[in-house]
This record gives C-alpha cells, sequence and structure tokens, in this order.
C-alpha cells in the first residue's frame, strides 16, 4: 500500500537511515497543509507580514536514502495577502513582486541535510521575478500527533529561513522597508498509520 | 496671610500666568499645523513609503503634544484659575465666551483621544511613534469596521474644533479692536482693568 510505511518512512527521515529498504514516497503540498508566511522590519522599529494563500508542491522521500529527499514547491504570486489590502496591492507592483510578469515563484530543494533529530536543513533554489537563488532553509518537526482523519497521523513541520530581497531586485523602499526578509512556513504531512504492525 | 484657603474661596488672579498664555499659544499653532498635515499625508502616495509614514508619526505627534499640553492646561486652570472677565462684557457675552471656551477644550481633548483610536484600529498595523522614537502601545487592535468610524467622527470633530477656534479668535480681535484687552491679556499677561 502507498502510504503503509509512511510511519517508518518518517523515523526514518528523523533518525537517518534504517535497515529496511523501501520505494520513495511522494506527497502533495498545498495550501491545505500549510502556510507560506514573510515578515519584514520597517523602520528598524516594527515589521510588517504577509502570506501566499495558494501554492501547489511535490515532496518525495526515498526511505532508503533520506538525503534524497526532494521538495520542489510553485507559488502562486496572485495570492499574495497582508492584513491591509493596500500593502498587498503595493506588493503586487511593478517595484517589489511584479506579478504581472512574474506570477509565480518556485523553491527547489538541492540537498536536504539531518542536523540533529527532527531538524534538518534544506539547501535549495529561489526564483523569484525571474531570478533564481541559493537559499537555505531550516525544517523542525515540531509535534506529531494524531490526525484528523481517523487512523492517521500528522507531522508539523515549521520551517524558517531569510533571504535578501535586493538578491532578487527587489530594492524600493530601502529606507524604510529592510532588505531582509524573514520566511516562515508551517507545514503538515499526513500520514497514514500502518493497518498492522510490519 | 498664607493663601491656603479652599481655591473657591480665592479671589481669581487677576491675570493669565505665563504658563497658561506659553500652553495657549501653543495650541493655537499646533492644532492648525497638525490639521493641514493630515490632508497631506493623508495624500501622500504610498509608493513614496518612507515620507508618507514620517508624515503620520509627525501628525501623531502633533495631536499627542496637543493632548499633553491641554491636560496640564487644565491642570493650572483648575488650581489657579483664570482672570474674571471685563467686569462690563455683557453677561450674555462672558455666558456664550464660557461655554465656547468648554467647547474648545471638550474638542481638544476628544479629537486626539479619538486620533489615538484611528492609529490603533488602522489597519495598516503602524504603530504610533512620539517623536518617531518613544513607542505608544496601541490598547486595541487593528479593526477595519471601527477605523472607518472613529477616522470620520475625528475628521468631523477636528473639523469642528478648527473653524469654532477661528471663530474664537476673530472674536478675540474683535474685542481688541474695540478697545478692550482681552487679547492683550492672553498675549502680554496684562491685567483685568478695574470698573470703570
Ligand atoms: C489636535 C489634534 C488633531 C487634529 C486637529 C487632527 C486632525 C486630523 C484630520 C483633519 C484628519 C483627517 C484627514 C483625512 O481623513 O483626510 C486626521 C486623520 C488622522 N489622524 Fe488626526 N488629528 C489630531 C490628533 C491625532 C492624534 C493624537 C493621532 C494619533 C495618535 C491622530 C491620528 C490620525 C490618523 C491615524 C488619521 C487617519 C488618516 C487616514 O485616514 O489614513 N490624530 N486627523
Ligand atoms: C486652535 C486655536 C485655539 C484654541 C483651541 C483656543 C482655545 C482657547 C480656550 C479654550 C480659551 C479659554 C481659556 C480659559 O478660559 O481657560 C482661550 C482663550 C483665549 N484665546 Fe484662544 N484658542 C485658539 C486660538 C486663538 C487665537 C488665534 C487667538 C487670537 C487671535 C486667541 C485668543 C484668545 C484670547 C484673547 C483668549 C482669552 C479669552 C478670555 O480672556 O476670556 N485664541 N482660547
Amino acid at each position: 500500500m502507498r502510504r503503509r510505511t509512511a510511519i517508518g518512512i518518517l523515523i526514518a527521515l528523523l533518525l537517518g537511515p534504517v535497515g529496511s529498504a523501501g520505494a520513495a514516497e511522494s506527497y502533495d503540498i498545498d495550501q491545505r497543509f500549510g502556510a507560506i508566511a514573510f515578515t519584514v522590519r520597517n523602520f528598524g522599529m516594527f515589521h510588517t507580514d504577509g502570506s501566499f494563500r495558494r501554492f501547489t508542491g511535490h515532496l518525495t522521500i526515498d526511505e532508503a536514502h533520506p538525503g534524497n529527499t526532494h521538495v520542489l514547491v510553485v507559488i502562486d504570486m496572485t495570492s499574495l495577502a497582508t492584513r491591509w489590502a493596500e500593502a498587498a496591492n503595493m506588493l503586487r507592483g511593478e517595484t517589489y513582486f511584479d506579478i504581472a510578469h512574474f506570477p509565480q515563484a518556485q523553491f527547489e530543494s538541492v540537498s536536504v541535510t539531518l542536523t540533529a533529530p527532527g531538524q534538518y536543513d534544506v539547501a535549495g533554489r529561489l526564483t523569484l521575478r525571474g531570478v533564481t537563488q541559493p537559499i537555505l532553509l531550516h525544517a523542525a518537526l515540531i509535534d506529531r500527533h494524531p490526525s484528523a482523519t481517523p487512523g492517521a497521523e500528522d507531522a508539523d513541520f515549521v520551517i524558517t529561513g531569510d533571504l535578501r530581497r535586493s538578491a532578487f531586485g527587489m530594492t524600493a523602499d530601502r529606507t524604510f522597508v529592510a532588505d531582509r526578509v524573514d520566511l516562515r512556513i508551517n507545514a503538515r504531512i499526513r500520514l497514514e498509520a500502518p493497518s498492522h504492525a510490519g | 496671610m498664607p493663601d491656603d484657603g479652599a481655591p473657591a474661596a480665592a479671589p481669581p488672579p487677576v491675570s493669565w500666568s505665563r504658563a497658561q498664555r506659553r500652553l495657549h499659544w501653543w495650541t493655537a499653532v499646533l492644532i492648525p499645523c497638525g490639521f493641514l498635515l493630515a490632508f497631506v499625508m493623508v495624500a501622500w502616495p504610498l509608493s513614496d513609503l518612507l515620507l508618507k509614514f514620517l508624515l503620520y508619526q509627525a501628525h501623531k505627534t502633533i495631536g499627542l503634544t496637543v493632548l499633553v499640553l491641554v491636560l496640564w492646561r487644565l491642570l493650572l486652570r483648575a488650581r489657579r484659575g483664570r482672570p474674571a472677565a471685563d467686569p462690563d462684557l455683557p453677561p450674555w457675552q462672558a455666558r456664550a465666551a464660557h461655554i465656547g471656551h468648554l467647547v474648545l477644550y471638550g474638542l481638544m481633548l476628544a479629537v486626539p483621544v479619538l486620533g489615538y483610536f484611528v492609529a490603533a484600529t488602522a489597519p495598516a498595523g503602524v504603530p504610533t511613534l512620539f517623536l518617531l522614537v518613544i513607542p505608544v502601545p496601541h490598547v486595541v487592535a487593528p479593526d477595519e469596521a471601527a477605523f472607518g468610524v472613529l477616522r470620520a467622527v475625528h475628521l468631523s470633530l477636528a473639523t469642528l474644533l478648527v473653524v469654532l477656534a477661528a471663530g474664537h479668535a476673530v472674536m478675540a480681535v474683535q474685542h481688541h479692536r474695540r478697545g478692550r484687552t482681552t487679547l492683550l491679556r492672553m498675549w502680554r499677561g496684562a491685567a483685568t482693568p478695574p470698573v470703570r
């Protein structure tokens, strides 16, 4: 069964390789299972945050080789949202995300390294405003609990990282809006519990 | 004899104190400045983010300064009182002036307090930084619906305040032209004339 061994895979992912061999498992990622949020400081005194409400992606976990874990996420830039609608309009504009020309952003992992139990460094490439730059994200497993779907289990991850927006050619309002943008991504992976041991 | 009797029993002072006069003129300068600045800051384009932010902070700083100055002024007035009106002023005029001044004081308190709540409920979630460096905590969260109402009331009462203050200034000049010392008393601290 496709997800029978998911728990085992997760444990493999958490603890490093275990003996058993198995095929790569694949998970869909989208806004139903997570959120992509960003925060930027203004004037060094306060911050503004926003999020992307729609994205799609794919996570592949190779049970035998956790290092081969691969993730690809495509973000729908039109789904940008902020608490204040006018700020979102400004961010969609040419001087910021320029979504008329670049309606999508993309993240693709290059390598995933286990640094401690439940802690991963995810190195990858981020494409924003048509510019591709390397980026390092940090993923932490924060919780595992029974899912709302009977018999399944959810693993919650928090993925953090930051980028320099100027590296993507986004240089507007540098005196007011900091160059560094912090990312915070919540992701939930739904694992189906094995129906019987083994 | 030491001046320690009940305030009500003390005779009114013969003139405005220097502090009372200074506070009056500072508010008279700051209120029109804050009022005009409000329209500039609202119209300023969002694309010029830093300057728009600075204009808002200037407006809020001016408004909060007015609030502090008015509270100080009311404290002095409660403790020290104010000089009596000209003895020959028709009673209806004295009464009208008294009511007018009360309304001005009320508006000078209400407009900045409302302004504070406009700032706190604004959906942009921009903090209030007094003099650009002292954060003034917002006790209520951003709320679009409340913001819309508060903003309209803040604007209306601010307009009423400025219109009434202008009428008040015209009246003060009128008294001056007719030879009364009302304006000189506020300007230079002259004493109320004795009964003629
Ligand atoms: C003497 C005191 C004040 C006066 C005469 C005054 C006057 C005004 C006026 C006329 C407007 C309307 C502008 C418009 O909507 O076109 C306004 C808006 C505003 N005021 Fe004040 N104000 C005063 C104090 C304050 C204070 C103390 C604060 C905050 C701490 C404040 C915050 C605001 C904010 C946030 C707006 C809304 C601007 C917007 O709609 O984006 N004001 N004020
Ligand atoms: C925003 C502008 C102004 C405000 C809010 C304001 C407010 C007030 C208030 C509340 C009082 C009563 C003081 C008290 O009884 O404790 C007062 C007194 C006075 N104001 Fe103003 N004022 C303003 C501008 C002006 C201007 C521009 C003038 C002159 C051209 C002026 C002339 C006077 C005079 C002469 C008095 C003394 C009145 C008296 O002795 O009864 N004020 N003002």
